[in-house]
C-alpha cells in the first residue's frame, strides 16, 4: 500500500483526523529531534523542543498551507523556536553585557583544551559534535540541515527565511572551518587506525 | 586556501546543487585547477567525518509526551473559552438582573404608595368610627326602626354621595307617614356600623317627621375628603350664599404634611337644609355625615306659655294701675313688683327669639381635608422620583464623560510607550547585529 503524501497527511489532521498526526508524528520525531539535539546543549533540551514543535504543529495546524512542503514547514516551526529561545536566553542571561548575535550564542569552541587531549578514536564523534556545536548557529543550523537531514538549498533558505545565496556562503563558510580543525586530526586518526 | 573564483561553487557542486550547465563548467573548471579539486577533495573528507556524529532518537516516551502536552493545551484553551462563554452569559444576565430589580423596586414603592393611601383612609374610618361609638350605633338603630327604614343590609362600603343622597330621599319619602307627630321626631345619624363581613355604612333618615308649627334645631357635620382643599372651601361658601345661609364661622389651614383643610359653620334656612348637605357632600369624598334634629316644641311652647302668663299677670297689673289712684309708696311697690315680671317676659322673648332662630335657620358644620397621600402628594413623589433619575442620569453621563478623556489619554499613553519599547528593542537588536 502506498503511503500517503506528507502534505495529504496534514490535510487530513487539519480536517480533525488524529490518526494522520499519529502518521507524521511518526515520521517526524527523529528527524525534528535530531535536528533539535543538534542545536541544542544537551538531550534534554532537545526534548523538550522537538515536543514544542509538534506541539506547535498541533496549535497552528490550521495555518499550513498545502503549496509548500511539510518538512520546510515543521523544520520552519523549530528553527523559530531556537530563535525565540536563544533571544529570550540573551535578554534573560546575557543582555546588555554579551554583546554578541545570536549566530554566536551557541559558540562554545572557546575553551578548547589541546588538540591531543581531545582526539582519540572513541572521542571523534564527541570531536565533530563540538566543532560544529562552536560554529555560529546560522552556519551550524544551515550545515545540520544540509548533512544531516539532506536538504536542499532552497528548502534550508525558505526554513531560515534567507536568501538562497545566504544558504550557500553559510554553508560554504561552516565546511571551510570544519576543515580546518577537523581534518588535520582525521589524518592523525587515520594513521593510528593504520597503526 | 583557494583564492579560486570558482572554489565558492565547489559546496554547491558536491551537493549536487547546481543546474546541469553550472556542474558541467564546474567539471570542465576541475579539470584544469588542482587546487579546487584538491579542495574537493578535502571537503568530502569533512563531510565523511560529520557522518561521525550520530544524533540518539528520542526516547521511548517521546509521542505520549507530545500527546500529552497537546490534551493538557486542549483542555486549558477549552477552560478559556468557557470563561469567555461564561463571561458571556454572566455580563448579560448580571444586566437584565440589574434591570429587572431596578423595575421590581420601582413597582415595589409605587404599591407602598398607594397602600399608605388606602391605610391612611381606613385608618381614619376607624378613628371616626371608634370616636362615634357604640351609641351612636345604637341611636342609629333604634331611629331605623321607628322609621321602618334601614339600608343596614347592605354588605359593601358605600360612601358614595349618590348613594346617600337617594337614602336621604328614601327617608324623607318615608317620613310622610309620621308627619304631624311630635313624636317622631328623633336624632337623625349617619353611622357607620361593622357587620361581620366588613364595614357598613348605616344612613339614617336625614330629617325626623316635622308637622305644622314643630319647632326643631336641625345641625349636620359633614366631613369631606377633597383633592384640593382650598377649592372646596371656597365652593363651599360659594354654596353656603347661594342657599341663602351665612357662614357663622371658619377655619382654614395647613397641616405640618402640607395638606389643606378647612372647617366652615355655616347657617342655612330649614327649607335648604337637605339641599346644603347635598351639596356639601358633592364636594368630594364623603366620610361623615352626620346630622342632628333636636325637639323645642315643647320647650318653646313652655316658653310661650310662661311668656303669656307673664303677659297677663304684667297686662293686669297695669290695668289695675291705670284704673286707680296709687300712692307714692303703693306705686313703689308695684313698680318693684312689675320690675321682675318685665324682666322674666323680656328673657322669655330672647329666649324664643333664640329658639326661632335656631329652628329657621339650621347650622351646618362642614370638614374638608386633603388625603394623606393625595394627587398632589403623589404627582411631587411622581416629580421627585422622576427628577432623582434624571439626576441619576446626569450624574452617570457625567461620569462616563469624565472616565472617557482619561480612558483615551491612558490608551494614548500605551500606544505611545508600546511604539517607544518597539523602537528601544529594535535599535538594540541592530546593535546587537552590527556588533
Amino acid at each position: 500500500m502506498e503511503k500517503a503524501r506528507d502534505e495529504e497527511l496534514m490535510l487530513r489532521y487539519q480536517e480533525g483526523d488524529m490518526t494522520a498526526m499519529d502518521e507524521l508524528l511518526a515520521r517526524y520525531k527523529n528527524p525534528v529531534y535530531r535536528f533539535a539535539y543538534r542545536l541544542s546543549r544537551d538531550a534534554s533540551d532537545a526534548q523538550d523542543i522537538a515536543q514544542e514543535v509538534f506541539l506547535r504543529v498541533h496549535q497552528f495546524r490550521g495555518r499550513y498551507e498545502p503549496s509548500g512542503k511539510f518538512s520546510t514547514w515543521i523544520f520552519s516551526i523549530a528553527h523559530n523556536l531556537f530563535v525565540s529561545r536563544l533571544r529570550k536566553d540573551k535578554w534573560q542571561v546575557n543582555w546588555p553585557r554579551q554583546k554578541d548575535d545570536p549566530e554566536k550564542l551557541m559558540d562554545f569552541a572557546s575553551n578548547q583544551p589541546s588538540v591531543q587531549e581531545q582526539v582519540s578514536r572513541n572521542e571523534f564523534s564527541a570531536l565533530v559534535k563540538k566543532h560544529i556545536q562552536g560554529l555560529p548557529f546560522l552556519q551550524k543550523e544551515a550545515l545540520v540541515l544540509r548533512e544531516y537531514e539532506q536538504l536542499d538549498y532552497e528548502e534550508i533558505a525558505k526554513i531560515l527565511n534567507k536568501s538562497l545565496g545566504t544558504v550557500k556562503t553559510l554553508i560554504h563558510r561552516a565546511r571551510l572551518a570544519l576543515k580546518e580543525k577537523l581534518l588535520p586530526y582525521a589524518s592523525e586518526i587515520s594513521e593510528g587506525l593504520n597503526e | 586556501m583557494n583564492k579560486c573564483h570558482m572554489s565558492k561553487e565547489l559546496n554547491s557542486f558536491l551537493d549536487n546543487q547546481l543546474s546541469d550547465s553550472r556542474k558541467a563548467k564546474v567539471v570542465e573548471h576541475l579539470a584544469g585547477c588542482k587546487a579546487c579539486s584538491e579542495e574537493l577533495e578535502r571537503l568530502k573528507a569533512v563531510c565523511v567525518k560529520l557522518a561521525a556524529w550520530h544524533a540518539p532518537e528520542p526516547g521511548s516516551s517521546f509521542e505520549s509526551s507530545v500527546r500529552g502536552k497537546i490534551v493538557a493545551w486542549e483542555l486549558e484553551r477549552g477552560e478559556v473559552k468557557m470563561k469567555k462563554k461564561t463571561l458571556a452569559i454572566l455580563v448579560p444576565s448580571g444586566v437584565l438582573a440589574g434591570i429587572l430589580v431596578f423595575i421590581f423596586v420601582g413597582v415595589m414603592s409605587h404599591g407602598q404608595l398607594s397602600r399608605m393611601k388606602a391605610s391612611t383612609i381606613e385608618n381614619k374610618q376607624l378613628a371616626m368610627r371608634k370616636a362615634s361609638g357604640d351609641e351612636r350605633y345604637y341611636m342609629a338603630q333604634s331611629a331605623t326602626a321607628r322609621q321602618g327604614v334601614t339600608l343596614s343590609d347592605n354588605k359593601s362600603w358605600v360612601s358614595d354621595r349618590n348613594f346617600v343622597s337617594s337614602a336621604m330621599e328614601a327617608a324623607v319619602v318615608s317620613r310622610g307617614g309620621t308627619q304631624g307627630s311630635a313624636d317622631a321626631y328623633a336624632p337623625t345619624q349617619t353611622q357607620y356600623a361593622d357587620s361581620g363581613e366588613g364595614p357598613v355604612i348605616v344612613i339614617q333618615p336625614t330629617l325626623p317627621a316635622t308637622g305644622q308649627g314643630e319647632k326643631i334645631i336641625r345641625t349636620a357635620t359633614v366631613t369631606v375628603e377633597v383633592e384640593d382643599g382650598k377649592l372646596a372651601y371656597q365652593k363651599a361658601l360659594q354654596i353656603c350664599q347661594e342657599l341663602g345661609g351665612y357662614m357663622a364661622s371658619s377655619n382654614f389651614y395647613k397641616d405640618s404634611q402640607g395638606r389643606e383643610a378647612g372647617t366652615i359653620t355655616m347657617r342655612i334656612p330649614k327649607e335648604k337644609f337637605e339641599s346644603a348637605v347635598d351639596k356639601l357632600g358633592a364636594l368630594g369624598k364623603v366620610e361623615s355625615s352626620n346630622t342632628d334634629s333636636r325637639d323645642v316644641s315643647q320647650e318653646y311652647a313652655n316658653l310661650k306659655t310662661q311668656l303669656d302668663a307673664a303677659m297677663v299677670v304684667y297686662n293686669k297689673m297695669m290695668e289695675a294701675l291705670q284704673k286707680k289712684q296709687v300712692t307714692i309708696p303703693e306705686a313703689v311697690r308695684l313698680e318693684s313688683e312689675l320690675t321682675p315680671i318685665l324682666r322674666r317676659i323680656q328673657d322669655l322673648k330672647n329666649r324664643l327669639e333664640y329658639l326661632d332662630n335656631a329652628i329657621s335657620y339650621t347650622t351646618i358644620t362642614v370638614n374638608v381635608h386633603e388625603p394623606v397621600v393625595s394627587v398632589k402628594v403623589l404627582k411631587d413623589s411622581k416629580r421627585q422620583i422622576k427628577e432623582s433619575l434624571i439626576n441619576t442620569g446626569v450624574n452617570t453621563i457625567k461620569f462616563i464623560a469624565g472616565v472617557i478623556p482619561v480612558a483615551v489619554l491612558l490608551f494614548f499613553w500605551l500606544i505611545i510607550l508600546g511604539i517607544v519599547a518597539f523602537l528601544v528593542k529594535y535599535l538594540v537588536a541592530k546593535l546587537f547585529k552590527r556588533a
